[in-house]
């Protein structure tokens, strides 16, 4: 008998231990649901962020991060506390692919706005004009400081670019760093010192 | 890893630059515009219902295969049927009519036209009721048809004395004509 076969019979038929187990595994169900979505909620401005900055435009940024979300739907019986490696592994993963994929895309056929780089050079930002806070000047500082940066950033080979995104902004430790960029601590390290040698230079405004 | 790697990781709490990209970092994204936080918002719910996007795409992708499927067996067996065309005769029609010269089994799509290209002896007739009747005609040459219809006049003219004109008015037997079974059953001495 397949195990929907039960669910169709009357509850009183149901033996009470197999009813119980089958209600655990139902909460047990949309508890890692809920989990999952929660996480996914938390992480998806920042993995946004990440994929801006490797991509260059919005539409694919936000194409890579559904794409990783929806990834994730297959690893969400693995534990919570490696979803987050998972998560940003995939990412990165899906950056790859639609940075490849992206040379062969035909630059002739894309507005104007496109080829002359004013989009794909942008960054997401809310609008100023429609800031309620009370020191505007200041968010609009905010902004040119992280235009500067991410400017910075997307000058990076993508490997330094990626060891500085995840170690320093996403403050995910050297062993997790190697393991979402499938290399060694060593490596890490190392792109880690570049990256932040080559910033050092580039940023002495930021400082 | 040497000594010197170890260095280079242990990144400085106070470094002002790294304390500055963080702040920076922190700010973007407080400041992401609301049109990519609806965005994001969206694509997650939609990344949330996986098995039931899934089972929506199995589904359109066998209705299309069954389309498809479809279509090509019903092509397959217009086809079948075009080149069958005129073996579709009735058995019991009247076997009492001289046939065309083609004396052994031909091609069924070529044999209506060596029928009418030895007119008048040929009776192969265009066939005017007989539910092929488009098949055939999408086959011949109008230089074919044409000489078809000469010949059936010339037949008619023939046949008056005799009472054929009655054939007129039988399409099953000119289907009959077309088949197999009317040449089986034309005497050796013809």
């Amino acid at each position: 008998m397949s195990p929907d076969a039960g669910q169709s019979r009357s509850p009183s038929a149901v033996p009470p231990r197999a009813a119980e187990g089958h209600s655990l595994s139902h909460a047990t169900e949309a508890s890692t649901q809920a989990t999952l979505d929660a996480f996914l909620s938390d992480i998806s401005a920042r993995a946004f962020r990440f994929a801006e900055l490797g991509l260059r435009h919005r539409e694919d940024a936000l194409d890579a991060v559904q794409d990783a979300m929806m990834k994730m739907m297959g690893y969400r019986d693995r534990p919570s506390t490696e979803w987050t490696p998972l998560f940003w592994s995939i990412l990165r993963s899906r950056i790859i692919d639609m940075q490849r994929r992206s040379l062969f895309r035909l630059r002739w056929m894309l507005p104007s706005t496109a080829k002359n780089g004013e989009d794909g050079e942008s960054i997401d930002w809310a609008d100023n004009t429609a800031d309620d806070r009370p020191d505007p000047s200041g968010a609009h500082d905010q902004q040119e400081a992280y235009r500067t940066l991410a400017a910075a950033l997307r000058a990076l080979p993508a490997r330094q670019r990626e060891a500085f995104t995840l170690r320093v902004l996403e403050d995910c430790d050297v062993a997790t760093t190697a393991r979402i960029m499938g290399c060694s601590e060593g490596s890490v390290k190392t792109h880690l010192f570049r990256a932040r040698d080559t910033l050092q230079k580039q940023l002495e405004d930021l400082r | 890893m040497t000594p010197q790697t170890d260095l280079r990781d242990e990144l400085d709490a106070d470094d002002a630059l790294l304390r500055a990209a963080r702040h920076a970092h922190a700010a973007s994204l407080d400041r992401l515009s609301p049109r990519v936080q609806t965005q994001l918002a969206q694509r997650r719910r939609a990344a949330m219902q996986p098995a039931r996007s899934t089972g929506r795409g199995w589904a359109m992708i066998a209705t299309a295969s069954t389309a498809v499927l479809a279509l090509a067996i019903g092509v397959f067996v217009l086809r079948d049927d075009g080149a069958q065309a005129p073996q579709v005769a009735d058995a019991g029609a009247p076997a009492t009519t001289q046939i065309a010269p083609a004396t052994q089994p031909a091609p069924a799509d070529t044999r209506v036209a060596d029928a009418a290209a030895a007119a008048p002896v040929s009776i192969e007739t265009p066939a005017v009721a007989v539910q092929p009747q488009a098949v055939v005609s999408d086959a011949l040459p109008d230089t074919l048809i044409a000489a078809e219809f000469d010949a059936v006049e010339a037949i008619e003219d023939a046949s008056a004395d005799i009472g054929y004109g009655t054939f007129d008015e039988t399409p099953d037997f000119y289907a009959w004509l077309g088949s197999e079974d009317a040449l089986a059953d034309v005497p050796e001495s013809l």
